[in-house]
């Protein structure tokens, strides 16, 4: 056999394909569900006023049954997060779920390395020389998922999100 | 060598979806891979983080597909270990099935494996980007071109790195090439 006959081995291919289809479909879910989530606050905040706003977020209750646990890398709801991890209700890996229990150890682990292109080759990158280590990261409840950002004890606050209490 | 095989894709990457450039373009990520890295069980690794970094872009280019891929899946294996942590609990959810030994497609497979990475191994002087020339050019029989597209350096570039590579395997094992 040649290297030109190697093929990934059909049930590693056919299962990778639908765990990478299934975290696509997520990831541009999320991007869609924030651009639509960041629309409706601005609208809502022009209607209500900024106070009002602010009173109703303060008042979100934290969701009962959290589907996933969001990482964000910036302090700010409308941002992209960088790894968003879900409960896997159905299919060959349901019940592999993240760890609720510790949803800041889950996104410090993976914070991203501040990358940035080669000047001569678009597609390569390599590490921001000095690039920091992940900083303090905070959990709060958004909607139905546990959204971890940058910050302390203020920021879930600040966000007019409930702080994440770990139930 | 397969030279049919060398014949690029039309199909550009903006315009192919994730299944269908993984269903035409995965397997020929994986040889990259499996030569590059000389593991099989981080071959795999490699194909799940290419085509999730490529396609968890928001705009992929105007370019040929499968270039494009093995572009990206050079860049993943050059940052193997902070493209791993990245996409950790993706790669955890795949199995990675272990290799029965004792079947002959299996034994063949190994033997691809070994024959490539000992060849690697053994060839002094032998730079990545030689290295990455020689296996898409020499092993793989992509041409020039596609080399060139997926390396993003000119073509004589690679006629020239793929010479060099040549050579110096050439060198270390005369009755080789």
């Amino acid at each position: 056999m040649n290297l030109t006959d190697v093929t990934l081995p059909a049930a590693t291919k056919a299962a990778m394909r639908s765990v990478l289809e299934a975290e696509l479909r997520a990831t541009q879910t999320k991007r869609t569900r924030r651009k639509v989530g960041a629309s409706l606050l601005a609208v809502a905040l022009v209607a209500a006023g900024a106070t009002a706003g602010a009173a109703s977020f303060a008042a979100q209750e934290p969701a009962k049954d959290l589907t996933r646990i969001s990482c964000y890398s910036s302090t700010q709801v409308s941002a992209d997060p960088y790894l968003i991890l879900m409960k896997e209700l159905s299919g060959p890996f349901a019940g592999v779920n993240p760890n609720f229990e510790d949803p800041i150890g889950e996104c410090k682990q993976s914070w991203p390395v501040p990358m940035e292109p080669l000047p001569d080759n678009p597609y390569a990158v390599r590490p921001v020389a000095g690039a920091d280590p992940a900083p303090p990261l905070v959990a709060c409840v958004l909607r139905d998922e546990v959204a971890v950002f940058p910050g302390g004890e203020g920021t879930c606050g600040a966000l007019k999100l409930p702080a994440w209490n770990g139930h | 060598m397969n030279t049919s095989d060398s014949v690029a894709d039309p199909a550009t990457a903006a315009a192919l979806s994730f299944t269908e450039a993984y269903d035409l373009h995965a397997d020929h990520v994986f040889r990259f891979a499996v030569a590059r890295m000389r593991n099989w069980h981080d071959a795999q690794d490699v194909v799940a983080m290419t085509f999730l970094q490529a396609y968890g872009l928001k705009h992929r280019p105007e370019a040929s597909a499968r270039p494009w891929l093995l572009g990206v899946a050079s860049n993943v294996m050059r940052n193997f270990v902070r493209s791993a942590r990245r996409y950790r609990d993706v790669i955890d959810r795949i199995p990675h099935y272990e290799l029965p030994r004792g079947e002959p497609d299996i034994e063949a497979r190994l033997d691809a494996e070994a024959a490539v990475s000992g060849l690697l191994a053994s060839t002094p002087g032998l730079g990545t980007r030689d290295r990455e020339v020689l296996i898409l050019c020499g092993a793989l029989g992509y041409s020039y071109q596609e080399a060139g597209e997926a390396l993003d350096i000119p073509v004589g570039t690679v006629r020239s790195r793929f010479s060099r590579a040549k050579r110096k395997v050439r060198d270390a094992h005369p009755t080789f090439v």
